[in-house]
């Protein structure tokens, strides 16, 4: 279970958050939607600790997010950002960076089921479409198969039917607690349950 | 061997007309320099007229402790200069720096001076003062080139940064891509410069051993020497700068600080 527990926190000099609670439970998909700029990102950073709240917790699993706990958390946590310009050229060095050399396998099945074929694994991100880089990234990154996926603006690049395929693919994961922000309508409505922020 | 050739006090001074090439450039082409440039010739020439002052007596005295104060005042100077250059928080990267600047040339000096020179008084100064220098200067011109490579690359990507950290759940694995880019930055040119020495270069070392008086012979075999000294000099000293770096650049979160440049960047 993911538990905010009274989460204040000022950020880059806006008050955000003023005793915000919610609790996220194990399996459950989740979705933080509302207006740019109200926190949503921010909400997502305090899940792997990339940001750290003024006051209150951020309890994960039952064990209170702080740096003696972080490593053990983040092994739980996939984090897939917004902003997928990430300084890397191919879906294969990606995959070297990640470490997921041996997974290459089920990460062709993954962007098989995103609507792309094979050959997306060795193509320069510079030469392809930011829907198909978009696409491409979350399947990598996805094959580090652990429990929690956070996912930020998940849909930012996609067309309707790709985001159709990105929740199908993302429901038939299983045992997978999903914390995703957005104001996509489509991705809210195929979310199970929606946050207002 | 014929005597070395004086180069009398107005050849000198007319030697610097040549400056007057280079700088006409940066001022057609509006290149910021001509301030930076003028300032560094003037302290170029007073430096080394004082070293020349001073190394009279530092080798006429040939003490331990002068000569290694003299190697220790070098190191400062190199850690200063870095972290100004890269506009660097000095508070953060002094003390890093001078493990690593003090590290790598004790490193070197054993086991060159030491172990391959083999001499019975390792802080000739001689040997002691020129080798350590030319390892520091080295260090310091190719540690602003890889450093800044790694600490700009961390700040203007730490989205990939944070997506390799939380994934890989290691700091190690997620700093890696920067730091082989940081290294690899900072070496080339080395590699480079011994890949065509002999070439297309003759090392000031070597020239200067040959105009001295020395033969080419031992010229080369003392090239050879200081070029794998500087080289390893560099690398271990760009290494271990990295090392000691990134215990004081990261968060207990491992969350890259904010205040890593001076604020004038």
């Amino acid at each position: 279970m993911i538990k905010y527990k009274n989460i204040t926190l000022n950020y880059e000099r806006r008050h955000l958050f003023d005793s915000f609670s919610v609790d996220i439970m194990p399996n459950e998909q989740v979705c933080f939607a509302g207006p740019s700029g109200r926190g949503k990102t921010t909400l997502l950073k305090m899940i792997p600790a990339l940001v750290i709240p003024d006051s209150g917790e951020i309890i994960i699993d039952g064990m209170p997010m702080d740096s003696l706990n972080t490593k053990t958390i983040r092994r739980q946590i996939t984090w897939i950002p917004q902003n997928i310009n990430l300084s890397v050229d191919t879906a294969a060095e990606l995959c070297t960076l990640l470490h997921l050399d041996d997974k290459k396998e089920i990460i062709s099945t993954y962007i098989n089921k995103l609507g792309l074929d094979d050959s997306y694994f060795d193509k320069l991100f510079a030469d392809i479409s930011g829907g198909e880089k978009q696409r491409v990234v979350i399947a990598v990154t996805l094959a580090k198969d652990k429990p929690i996926i956070v996912m930020d603006e998940p849909t930012s690049a996609l067309d309707k039917k790709s985001i159709g395929l990105l929740s199908e693919l993302i429901a038939s994961l299983e045992g997978k607690t999903v914390v995703s922000a957005s104001h996509n309508q489509q991705w809210l409505e195929q979310t199970g349950r929606v946050i207002e922020i | 061997m014929k005597e070395i050739m004086d180069i009398d006090l107005l050849s000198l001074l007319l030697a610097f007309s040549i400056m007057l090439i280079p700088i006409a450039g940066f001022i057609y082409y509006r290149v910021p320099l001509v301030k930076d440039t003028a300032i560094a010739l003037v302290r170029m020439s007073l430096q080394l007229s004082l070293v020349a002052v001073y190394l009279e007596y530092i080798f006429k005295f040939n003490s331990i402790w002068l000569n290694t104060l003299w190697v220790v005042v070098m190191i400062l100077i190199a850690v200063y200069t870095s972290i100004n250059r890269m506009r660097l928080n000095f508070r953060m990267f002094v003390i890093p720096f001078l493990i690593s600047g003090f590290t790598s040339v004790f490193i070197i000096d054993a086991f060159f001076l030491g172990y391959i020179i083999k001499l019975d008084y390792i802080f000739d100064a001689r040997y002691f003062i020129p080798i350590s220098g030319m390892v520091l200067g080295n260090a310091m011109n190719h540690n602003i080139v890889g450093l800044t490579a790694y600490f700009d690359g961390l700040v203007s990507n730490r989205e990939l940064y944070y997506y390799l950290l939380v994934n890989n759940n290691n700091r190690t694995a997620a700093t890696a891509p920067f730091i082989r880019e940081g290294l690899r930055r900072g070496l080339n040119p080395l590699v480079a410069t011994m890949t065509v020495m002999g070439l297309i270069s003759l090392p000031g070392m070597m020239t200067g051993q040959i105009l001295g008086g020395s033969s080419p012979a031992v010229a080369i075999k003392y090239q050879i020497m200081i070029m794998l000294a500087i080289f390893a000099g560099v690398s271990i000293n760009l290494l271990l700068s990295v090392v000691f770096s990134n215990r004081f650049i990261f968060d207990s979160y491992d969350r890259l600080r904010k205040n890593i440049f001076n604020g004038k960047k």
